[in-house]
């Protein structure tokens, strides 16, 4: 893509770092309600390379796209738990869930925003804030070798996993290595798979502090991969167990897109504001630390970000203060929860093998038409009251 | 697992490396970066915590110790 060198000349009311859904949506509300908006993206097209699962919830994304584009590849509705011993729990549910095509996603979001008036430059890396008057007055950036600053009243950081826009605005983003989730995907092809379930494997073999999961996109394709807690990265890699698990569950599987991505699987994110710079999905930490489902809060998090910053922009006399309402609209919203999963991440997370077949023995005890997520939680948590509450509460909320 | 001895360079193999940013999230003094599609630690600010070559899905870091 040429573009012309000016653009980085202007002064913007709004600067995003980052063109996945969590940038592009800042990005598209902010020039939607009338704010000047430049979005920096450091690979060369937007949604490429995809290093994501690709579910989400229907629930999670009805808002911002169409049910019909071609970026929904797959319907699912049930979702089968593999215990260590290879005893399964499959759990139908009303709710419905899509897998995605996240590079059509990803390019049908950061269109939109072009159309509401966005600039959206590609191949550009962004290395630094800079200040005036001790205030963050914009973002350096490298395009083709040249440096430039660019100004900008707001800096919406919406840079992943990396999370270095909101260091450098002096919030403390580092993800503690037992909550990053070293993961690995393949998309395993000319292979059977049910494309009305998702599989998620449990065990310390199989992925300690983390799971295995199958993603069908189709009746012979699926995303199949991994994450392990940090703390147990050390002596195997992600890579090595994914191979282990492909060569025991997909034998012979033919498999494409091989690609690495962490999972920053924290607790929620106090300060989501410093100055005027505002952290947007995976750089806010807006991940459900227990699933590790990032898109749909991403997506939120975006929007009341890029709508606060745009409101900010256009009452220059309440500035701060409105930049400010935008984590207290958060966890009014989708970041409502997010401390509850937490919480629960802990206890499950901390389930070893013998508990968690255990647990599926006594679930096959009751009735399979009872089964039901929050009954596998109430079998989980049979010894923690106080989760058991938490794991209510979740439930009444989806 | 065996005591480790703290290194004192960070090697990264560039045709492993993914350009994925995990190793960024998880170090604590932010001298990692990503620039024209290559990884680099900035071993000024590097406090050799060994987090970025433990937490890489592909083990495309290594530390030595000279």
């Amino acid at each position: 893509m040429q573009i012309d060198e000016r653009i980085f000349r202007e002064t913007y009311d709004v600067i995003v770092v980052g063109g996945g859904p969590a940038g592009c949506l800042a990005a598209y509300y902010a020039a939607v309600n009338g704010a000047k908006t430049i979005v920096f993206e450091r690979d060369p097209v937007i949604g490429v390379p995809v290093r994501c699962g690709e579910g989400v919830s229907e629930r999670g994304i009805k808002e911002y796209v169409s049910m019909t584009g071609p970026w929904i590849v797959n319907k699912v509705s049930d979702v089968e738990f593999v215990a260590p011993d290879g005893e399964k729990i499959l759990i139908k549910t009303d709710m419905v869930s899509y897998i995605l095509d996240r590079t059509k996603f990803d390019k049908h979001l950061s269109e939109k925003a072009e159309h509401a008036g966005a600039v959206i430059v590609t191949e550009t890396d962004v290395t630094g804030l800079f200040r005036k008057h001790d205030t963050p007055a914009g973002v350096t950036v490298q395009y083709r070798g040249k440096e430039y600053k660019v100004s900008g009243k707001v800096i919406i950081g919406a840079d992943g996993v990396e999370s270095r826009v909101g260091r450098w605005a002096g919030i403390n983003t580092v993800t503690k290595l037992r909550n990053m989730e070293s993961s690995i995907q393949v998309v395993v092809s000319d292979y059977t798979f049910e494309p009305s379930k998702i599989i998620l494997y449990f065990s310390r073999q199989v992925a300690p502090g983390g799971y295995a999961w199958v993603f069908p996109k189709n009746s012979e394709k699926a995303n199949v991969g991994l994450g392990i807690a940090g703390t147990y990265a050390h002596e195997r890699s992600a890579e090595e167990y994914l191979d282990q698990f492909l060569k025991a569950h997909f034998p012979g599987a033919v498999y494409t897109q091989k690609t690495a991505g962490g999972v920053p699987c924290n607790p929620p994110l106090k300060n989501m504001v410093r100055d005027n710079v505002l952290l947007a999905g995976d750089a806010g930490h807006t991940v459900n630390s227990m699933s590790g489902a990032g898109i749909a809060n991403a997506l939120q998090s975006g929007q009341f970000a890029g709508e606060a910053a745009a409101k900010a922009c256009a009452d220059m006399k309440n500035f701060n203060s409105i930049l400010q309402s935008y984590p207290k609209t958060w966890f009014r919203g989708r970041g409502r929860d997010l401390k509850k999963f937490d919480r629960l991440k802990n206890y499950v997370q901390n389930l070893d093998d013998d508990q968690l077949n255990e647990l599926t023995r006594l679930l096959h005890n009751i009735p399979q038409s009872e089964w039901s997520i929050l009954k596998i939680f109430m079998f989980a948590l049979r010894n923690k009251p106080d989760l058991i509450l938490d794991a209510i509460k979740l439930y009444r909320n989806f | 697992m065996g005591k480790r001895i703290k290194p004192t360079d960070i090697i990264i193999d560039q045709r492993k490396c993914d350009l994925c940013g995990t190793c960024i999230g998880v170090c604590p003094p932010n001298c990692i970066s990503i620039t024209n599609n290559t990884l680099s630690v900035g071993l000024n600010d590097c406090i050799f915590c060994s987090f970025c070559i433990d937490i890489c899905p592909l083990k495309a870091l290594d530390g030595v110790n000279n």
